[in-house]
């Protein structure tokens, strides 16, 4: 089935349920089925269509949503070109995925060589076009960026089967109103409106507001409020200002380290439903804590029998035994797009091995210890410090670069670097965050200290570690 | 840590969040001198904003706050005495 074909059916089962909901406007599952139809007619009429893939780089939520549903509608491939990131950082994603047109907003969205589409000029000429015809929901459609070694985020595809499984393996969001504050355009928060719009369930959009999650879910009857470990800080801080949330608001949090403190902090003085969840982006969801599962080990809650947790030697670690976790999922990915290297090391025997470092306790509950590589996670977005190693030593004063994570309460882990300069060059530390922002946005190091020397081995490599414990914090 | 040494990582904050008052010659120098606020009404933080903020601070001061936590601060002068306030204790 189609998401095209699954949206049919809401709206004929349930024509009147608000299927997206924003400040600015409400669609039903009826009126979004009809917008999506008329938005796909003229998107085809304007020749998008299945034969290339398209970049999106669309602000608001339900301009974005839409845009997807009718290329999906179309059985068109996509990717989104989130507007928040450089236009060098967007080029180079339409360069590896192949994007053939850009689909945008405003001529700075155009990518050099690649055909641009206005979508708001498309929209207004909306029901232009004929029937969309049926195609294979087999075939990769959305295209996500994951995690990585090499410096830049990995490239995964999923079809409409694949996000229908993963749909179906999740929890139930068939009669809930579902708000995650982060916005449309990065991949997971994409995913999970089109997990709850395939279950029939309502999509709650910030949208840009700067409300506060509480104020927002009593406004809109939010029974599921999605979090990362920072909005989770945020909301405490929400509800002292402005009150608990509703009681029949849940909180799920999850996409990093959800610390026993701020469970506790969340349970006492925000509500006792709160949901810790893992899952990765290659197989989606895994597990969740429910309530009842919060303690000092920081549980993920029980996964699947389809969840092991292997020793060095690959054999299975026995339980309370760390090791590196593999995975198998409903609709998860195989492979990744273009990078065989990343697909044989990550994807092996019919399992996913996202290279973190697990327990299974004996009571059956998951528990995650963190990277086994160096990636670093501030507030959900995961950065690598080879991708900011190489953007500063493109700045001509800089020899060698070494980036690593300060750790932080609020963002988790905040990256920074050091850096050692060519002979006879001067450089301040502030130009460099400022030359590395240019070119990284949020994935840019905070501080960057110059030093005469940089720690190394005797093959010579750095000693992140030793550079870490020695990086000047200030007087606090 | 100096008051100006404090509201010099409060500028760098707004401007890694892409806040424009915070570049303006007109603002930077007399607010950095002491002699200029600004509300955060003023200024404007959207949610990026506000996180770069509180990142800019824990790492030049090593002073950690949640985003959300800046709404009780009616303005930069607020929370810059909060924070000499805090390095003092």
């Amino acid at each position: 089935m189609t998401f095209a074909e699954r949206l049919e059916r809401h709206a004929r089962d349930r024509a009147d349920v608000p299927a997206l909901v924003s400040a600015r406007a409400t669609l039903t599952f009826g009126a979004l089925v009809h917008e999506v139809d008329r938005l796909a007619r003229t998107l085809r009429a304007s020749g998008i269509d299945g034969s290339r893939i398209v970049g999106v780089t669309v602000r608001g939520e339900i301009d974005h949503l839409l845009a997807t549903l009718a290329l999906l509608a179309l059985g068109c491939p996509m990717v989104a070109l989130a507007s928040r990131e450089p236009a060098a950082t967007r080029a180079r994603l339409a360069l590896r995925v192949g994007v053939a047109l850009v689909l945008g907003e405003r001529p700075d969205d155009a990518i050099d060589g690649v055909p641009f589409a206005d979508f708001h000029a498309i929209r207004a000429n909306a029901g232009a076009g004929s029937a969309v015809p049926r195609h294979d929901p087999s075939r990769p459609l959305l295209y996500l960026t994951g995690s990585g070694t090499t410096g830049e985020p990995k490239i995964i595809a999923f079809s409409e089967r694949d996000l229908s499984m993963q749909s179906d393996a999740h929890i139930d969001y068939s009669r809930e109103r579902v708000l995650r504050p982060a916005h449309v355009e990065y991949n997971n928060s994409k995913r999970m409106r089109l997990y709850t719009l395939w279950q029939g369930g309502t999509c709650i959009l910030a949208d840009g507001a700067t409300d506060a999650p509480t104020l927002l879910c009593a406004r809109h009857a939010v029974t599921w409020l999605e979090l990362s470990p920072m909005h989770g800080a945020s909301l405490l801080e929400a509800t002292r200002v402005h009150g608990p949330l509703p009681a029949y608001t849940r909180v799920r949090i999850g996409g990093a380290r959800a610390p026993i403190a701020l469970r506790r902090a969340i349970l006492a003085e925000v509500t006792p439903r709160l949901y810790v969840s893992y899952g990765t982006t290659e197989t989606s969801f895994v597990s969740v804590a429910d309530p009842t599962m919060h303690d000092e080990r920081e549980p993920v809650g029980r996964p699947t029998p389809d969840t092991e947790v292997l020793r060095a030697d690959r054999t299975r670690a026995a339980p309370g035994e760390s090791g590196t976790i593999r995975l198998r999922a409903p609709g998860m990915a195989t492979a990744y797009v273009g990078d065989d290297v990343a697909t044989v090391r990550h994807f092996r025997d019919g399992w996913f091995e996202p290279g973190d470092l697990a327990t299974l306790d004996v009571d059956g509950q998951l528990i995650i210890h963190g990277r086994a590589d160096d990636m670093m996670i501030m507030n959900g977005i995961n950065i690598y410090p080879v991708e900011i190693e190489r953007i500063l030593e493109r700045h001509p004063a800089v020899e060698t670069a070494a980036a690593f994570p300060l750790p932080s309460g609020v963002h988790g882990q905040i990256p920074v670097a050091a850096v050692e300069l060519r002979a006879g060059m001067r450089c301040a530390g502030g130009e460099l965050v400022a030359f590395a922002r240019d070119a990284l946005g949020v994935r840019a190091p905070r501080r960057v200290e110059v030093v005469a020397a940089l720690p190394r081995n005797a093959q010579g490599k750095v000693l992140k570690r030793e550079l870490a414990a020695g990086f000047a914090r200030p007087d606090a | 840590m100096d008051a100006r040494t404090i509201r010099e990582a409060l500028v760098e904050g707004l401007e890694a969040g892409a806040v424009a008052k915070a570049s303006r010659v007109d603002f930077r120098g007399p607010f950095l001198d002491g002699a200029l606020d600004a509300t955060f009404a003023e200024l404007e933080l959207d949610s990026l904003a506000r996180m770069e903020l509180c990142i800019a601070i824990e790492v030049a001061l090593g002073v950690s706050l949640a985003p959300e936590e800046l709404q009780r601060y009616r303005s930069l002068d607020a929370l810059a005495d909060d924070l000499i306030a805090r390095l003092r204790a």
